[in-house]
């Protein structure tokens, strides 16, 4: 198989002159791709943990408010009779939503994902500044340290929402809150560090013969979310040192004139906007969302194509239009501001705007399902998790569209409606598809592969579950039921909805129990999975080739790449190379 | 309201209108319409969607050894593509539909901001984490002593415009009507307006008072966020003038908030 790829001159001439790395070489301080991707994995696998057991804790305050929490509530609760408090809840609000997002969505995505797979997809050795890859990881864990840090010293609480809104996430004292403002800086310039350093290695690192449209969907995704990291992230930094300079220095770029706050006149100079804040956060903000969602469609793509034995339909297609979702992300931001007193013809060139990405974005989703048209498919976990996402995300876009047309997000804002929204973006979307590309490419990280009933028990339990968790949602938020309120039984209108809440929690409890069918697997399989060759999946991409999992260094012969991503009939003859073959190929420029 | 005590019987409650509670405005039935119609479409998209993927899921599963196929779909490729753009087209078609309707609906509440003596003018002031309404009184001035101040309930008339001028003393907060299906954020620093029409009386209750509708926080606004609830109550003018002579008795117009009308313009 390898030698198919490997016509070229030997690889990793100079790595043979190393002496062997130690445990703290190989494993902790290692500028391997490969090791950076599985630390980034382990963390953030860590902070989906805590992260899940915030939203646990959540669902129990949201069916039996103020009743104690069982198990967790004489451990994190003593001071309030073991019950969640109302200063608890809105820490377990931003806390479930910074963590999963700036500590589980964007770092395994990115980080993880982008680190093990581009090498390997492009045929490289390492990245481009392995040095720096692995000070993005450094940073990433420091700034993981010290967002929760401030919390376990109990230096105050954060309850601003993850989208720290001013003036109430200035003028709320907490050392725990400048600390986490810290720490979503360091996150910040960690993704800007790994997005150069992708970039410049999918740019000037692919092997011969690996043109642009030959690269995998994965990798075109991982490209484009890059540049979005490095365009949009510079806001997200700029815009929290001036949240931090309100909260330490007195500034007021946030802040107007003659605030009140608790029957206290503030001393804040005035003169700022609140509205600038949410300007700046949602232009970083929203392209943020497709930084979690393009990675996720590239898994996908290439799970779909793998496992119906099909070249991904459109491939063309499919890689301008995720460009082009990345594109307009940039220009839809105020649609998270319908309601804030924003002129309404800007609205709706907002909303139009926003609309528009429903078209490529159909068009990638199209392009997955006709993937599967005449294939031939193998029910593996990996794919189960990818017909998921498909039939998932779809209800996540098409919602989509309910909020970006302004007339109708005015009722709906800030509702559950919303929250139901984006959580089947975010979880029947991105989270299956970290899932998928778990059980897909864990053999190439470990040699050994995950348990497949445990992984088709997992996949069934979330896919019921999710729905039976976040489909009753969009009927409490038609109803008026708003988010982050720590006791919907307060209101009279939300009362005849209360059991829906109860459901959703008991729902939820069994979903959440049932990821831990995904972490034992995960773990058992590190030592006692079935091992396995090279190639176990029969994918045609470039990491395939190398060994599992790929040593230091990655190829033993430089891979020359002569087909296209998805040519999977080059496995079984390797003469055959002429299928989803470029037309450029033709003319001679491999 | 009696109490569902199962979630099925919450979920059948809640699904003979969606969950939306009843609309008790002259502009509500727009948003309600625009959502169903969006609904429609999706619900179509959705359907056909998914019948695809099921379809294609059972008859392209791998039969007996048959693990690879030939690369070129030719004419059906061609076919699917032509889908493809058949599918673009239509949701630029429809949603353009949607989108025309959504401005076209936000237009004519900008056209038709009451700026005239009909309109009912109250102002109202967010904190943390109640709402305060203030009233002119009978002189029809805000900043005089006559002016009526109420905490937590807003009284309106039937039929007339209401138009609200909101200011937040501290943090963001935001006026969600949930009956009348708006909102409106309350920005520190900014002077926000809403307007709408009640187009019924509020019942009486078995106890002789009103039964009002809820206003609620939707904006995460503090610690104390989930209990900075209002109430809304609509009634005929009499009523209405009835409850404010009243009302004037607990109100202390001196208590130094409001704002000169004339500074902001009517139209937001």
């Amino acid at each position: 198989m390898s030698d198919l790829h490997s016509h070229g001159q030997p690889a990793g001439a100079e790595h043979a002159n190393h002496a062997e790395p130690g445990f703290f070489g190989k494993y902790i301080f290692s500028t391997d791709h490969k090791t950076i991707g599985k630390q980034f994995m382990f963390t953030s696998l860590f902070f989906l943990l805590v992260a899940g057991l915030a939203a646990m804790v959540m669902r129990w305050q949201l069916a039996f408010p103020w009743k104690p929490v069982p198990g967790l509530g004489p451990v994190l609760y003593k001071t309030s009779q073991n019950a969640v408090s109302a200063e608890g809840y809105t820490l377990l609000v931003t806390l479930h939503g910074a963590l999963m997002v700036f500590f589980v969505g964007i770092p395994m995505l990115v980080g993880a994902f982008g680190n093990f797979l581009i090498p390997l997809h492009i045929g490289a050795k390492d990245m481009a500044f392995p040095f720096i890859n692995a000070l993005s990881y450094w940073l990433f864990l420091v700034a993981g340290v010290i967002a929760v840090v401030g919390l376990v010293l109990g230096m105050g609480s954060i309850g601003p929402g993850w989208t720290f809104y001013p003036p109430l996430s200035v003028v709320t004292p907490s050392v725990a809150l400048n600390l986490w403002i810290v720490s979503l800086f360091l996150v910040g310039l960690s993704s800007i560090l790994g997005a150069f350093n992708y970039l410049t290695t999918i740019v000037t690192m692919r092997a011969p013969g690996l043109t642009w449209w030959r690269l995998p969907v994965t990798t075109w995704a991982q490209c484009f979310t890059a540049v979005i990291q490095l365009t949009a992230t510079p806001l997200l930094g700029a815009a929290l040192i001036l949240l931090f300079m309100d909260r330490v220095a007195g500034t007021s770029f946030f802040l107007p004139k003659g605030l009140e706050i608790s029957g206290k006149a503030s001393t804040a100079s005035g003169g700022g906007s609140p509205l600038l804040w949410q300007h700046l956060f949602w232009f970083y903000g929203h392209p943020a969302v497709y930084v979690l969602i393009l990675p996720a469609f590239g898994f996908i793509a290439d799970i779909l194509a793998v496992f119906s034995r099909r070249p991904v339909f459109g491939y063309k297609a499919m890689v301008v239009s995720l460009g082009s979702v990345a594109a307009l992300g940039f220009v839809v931001w105020a649609h998270h501001m319908f309601v804030s007193g924003l002129n309404p013809f800007m609205g709706m060139a907002f909303a139009v705007l926003t609309l528009a990405i429903s078209i490529p974005s159909a068009v990638v989703v199209l392009c997955l399902l006709i993937t599967l048209f005449r294939g031939a498919i193998r029910f593996t976990t990996p794919m189960w998790f990818g017909i998921g996402f498909l039939s998932m995300f779809v209800i996540g876009g098409l919602t989509g569209i309910f909020l970006g047309t302004a007339a109708v997000d005015i009722p709906l804002h800030d509702t559950y409606f919303v929250v139901a929204h984006f959580h089947y973006v975010v979880f029947g979307g991105v989270l299956m598809a970290i899932f998928g590309a778990t059980y897909f490419w864990y053999p190439k990280m470990f040699g050994r592969r995950m348990s497949e009933r445990l992984g088709k028990t997992h996949f069934f339990m979330t896919f019921i579950l999710l729905n039976a968790v976040f489909f009753p949602m969009f009927i409490l938020g038609n109803g008026g039921h708003i988010r982050r309120i720590a006791d919907p039984t307060f209101y009279d209108s939300l009362k005849p909805l209360q059991p829906i809440n109860v459901f959703i929690t008991w729902a939820a409890f069994v979903m959440g129990a049932s990821q831990l069918v995904f972490v034992g697997n995960f773990f058992w399989s590190i030592w006692r999975g079935e091992k396995v060759d090279r190639n176990p999946w029969q994918s045609a991409t470039l990491e395939w080739t190398a060994a599992s999992p790929p040593p230091h260094g990655n190829f033993e012969m430089e891979p020359r790449v002569t087909h296209g991503p998805y040519c999977f009939k080059s496995l079984l003859d390797p003469t055959q190379t002429t299928c989803c073959q470029p037309r450029e190929v033709v003319h001679g420029r491999a | 309201m009696s109490v569902p005590m199962t979630p099925w019987g919450a979920f059948a409650l809640a699904g003979l209108r969606m969950g939306f509670p009843e609309d008790v405005s002259t502009n509500g039935w727009k948003v309600d319409a625009l959502f169903e119609h969006i609904l429609l479409i999706t619900g179509v998209a959705f359907v056909a969607l998914e019948a695809i993927l099921i379809f294609f899921v059972v008859k392209y599963r791998a039969k007996n050894g048959a693990t690879t196929v030939e690369p070129s779909l030719g004419k059906a490729g061609i076919l699917w593509g032509g889908f493809i753009g058949a599918v673009a087209l239509t949701l630029i078609v429809t949603e353009g539909g949607t989108w025309l309707e959504s401005s076209r609906i936000q237009r004519d509440k900008q056209a038709g901001f009451p700026d005239g003596p009909d309109a009912f003018r109250v102002e109202v002031l967010a904190e943390q984490f109640m709402w305060n309404f203030r009233y002119p009184g009978p002189d029809g001035k805000f900043q005089t002593d006559d002016d009526v101040t109420s905490v937590g309930m807003l009284r309106v008339p039937v039929g007339r415009p209401v138009v609200l001028q909101m200011h937040s003393k501290d943090v963001l907060h935001s006026f969600y009507l949930p009956n009348f299906r708006e909102k409106q954020d309350v920005v520190p620093g900014l002077t926000n307006k809403l307007w709408f029409k009640a187009a019924r009386p509020s019942l009486t209750g078995a106890d002789g008072k009103k039964v009002p509708w809820e206003i609620m926080c939707a904006e995460l606004c503090g610690l104390g966020h989930y209990t900075m609830r209002a109430f809304v109550v609509a009634e005929s003018e009499e009523d209405l003038a009835k409850y404010l002579k009243d009302q004037a008795e607990y109100s202390n117009p001196d208590d130094n908030w409001g704002w000169d009308w004339s500074l902001g313009k009517e139209r937001r």
